[in-house]
């Protein structure tokens, strides 16, 4: 499939996108504000893996690679907005830190809500640390931020999280 | 803080999103497949474009060091067979002016050479009666050489003269003229015509076949709008000039985005 798609077959690149275009958007919606803005996303990823594909040099898995392009791809964008000047700022949350969550009962879409209501900045740091495994380092250099400020909005961004997810699940119970 | 606890946390969450499979939605293949077909003839359009930017300056700078190219020069010696100067002769007494030439010799053709190019200029601008008469190539110089020729002669004669009659001053003329038509002639009239003729050939309307023509032609194949991008032109002294025509190029650039 990889060689189909670095030889331009335009077979080859479709079934390269049906195998994963499932699973990236699975991750652009995490990064996106919105589902709409997570499609603009997964394509505008699609098109720069079939027209860089040859820059893919066979170190680590071609689908790591195609990942970490959909990643770059949300920074852009993600950059690209805040040109726009729209940044907000998190209030100053208490942290508590000790709970844990019975997660399973939670639908991976209630989760993608709550991530995509965080302010992006919080929203990017929290991607890219909790779930992409960058370290504060990389993501202070690529965000433009210091490693304080990278560090201070990751655990922002927990502690808003968990204390959204116990709302909801205390709502469910409620619901009950 | 408690690290641990923060870790089992993001844990959570990742194990939960690593089997999150949302619906891909439907037409966006389509769109992609759209946009990379979209995206081919622009990329091919834009290296022809500056092949044949780069194709022109090329064949320009070969043409222009083609005419630029060192020319070994050779310089041409004329012979003087009897040179005789009469400005020489006729400040020292007649009388020893022959062996004094023929001691000098070498020197003096250079001086008189001088002297014709001097006075043949003169020539030009004061009498044009003479030049009328002129007929013959030969005849001409001759005449002019004379002419040239003349006036230091006939003042000399008048310094002469005086002092000595009986030298018969006449023979001495007669010399000089002699040795004057015995030297290979350069021709002032002749440089006068090459004048006329370069004059001639600066009227624009009779533009000969040149360079820049050859040169319009290689921009015409590679560009093929009305306007060209690069215009070639000779100017009155032969000089090739190069017209950009720089709004096409930026019209250029917003079609391309």
């Amino acid at each position: 499939m990889y060689e189909g798609c670095k030889a331009g077959n335009r077979q080859a690149q479709e079934r390269l996108y049906r195998a994963l275009a499932s699973k990236m958007l699975g991750v652009c919606l995490r990064y996106a504000r919105s589902t709409f803005e997570a499609e603009d996303m997964l394509q505008t990823g699609f098109i720069k893996v079939f027209r860089h594909i040859d820059s893919y040099r066979g170190v680590g898995s071609f689908e790591g690679w195609i990942r970490r392009i959909m990643v770059n791809t949300a920074i852009e964008m993600y950059r690209a907005n805040q040109r726009s000047g729209l940044t907000v700022e998190m209030d100053a949350v208490t942290e508590d830190g000790q709970q844990t969550f019975s997660m399973d009962e939670l639908e991976c879409e209630d989760l993608l809500k709550l991530i995509q209501t965080l302010p992006d900045g919080y929203r990017m740091v929290f991607n890219m640390y909790a779930l992409e495994g960058f370290s504060h380092r990389e993501i202070a250099e690529t965000l433009n931020i210091s490693e304080g400020a990278s560090k201070s909005q990751l655990s922002r961004a927990r502690t808003w999280l968990r204390e959204k997810i116990k709302q909801l699940e205390g709502g469910n119970y409620e619901s009950r | 803080m408690n690290p641990g606890k923060k870790n089992q946390f993001d844990e959570q969450l990742r194990e939960k999103f690593e089997g999150f499979r949302p619906d891909a939605p439907a037409g966006l293949w389509e769109k992609i497949a759209a946009e990379l077909d979209e995206q081919h003839p622009r990329r091919r359009r834009v290296p022809t474009w500056w092949m044949a930017v780069a194709a022109t300056i090329v064949v320009v700078s070969g043409i222009v060091y083609w005419q630029n190219r060192p020319v070994s020069v050779t310089y041409l010696h004329a012979r003087a067979e009897e040179p005789v100067f009469p400005a020489q002769k006729s400040t020292e007494p007649v009388a020893s002016a022959a062996p004094v030439d023929t001691a000098e010799l070498p020197a003096e053709p250079l001086d008189l050479e001088k002297l014709r190019h001097v006075f043949a200029k003169r020539e030009r601008n004061i009498s044009d009666k003479k030049r009328l008469r002129v007929q013959e190539p030969v005849e001409q110089s001759a005449e002019v050489l004379g002419s040239a020729a003349s006036p230091q002669l006939a003042s000399h004669e008048t310094e002469v003269a005086p002092a000595d009659r009986s030298l018969r001053p006449g023979d001495t003329l007669k010399k000089v003229n002699t040795a004057i038509t015995a030297v290979p002639p350069i021709e002032p009239p002749v440089v006068l015509e090459e004048e006329e003729t370069m004059l001639a050939s600066s009227d624009p309307a009779k533009q000969p076949f040149g360079v820049s023509s050859i040169l319009n032609y290689v921009v015409k194949t590679v560009d093929q709008r009305d306007e060209k991008l690069v215009t070639f032109s000779n100017d009155e002294e032969g000089s090739l000039k190069l017209d950009f025509n720089f709004s096409l190029a930026r019209n250029k650039k917003k079609r391309i985005k």
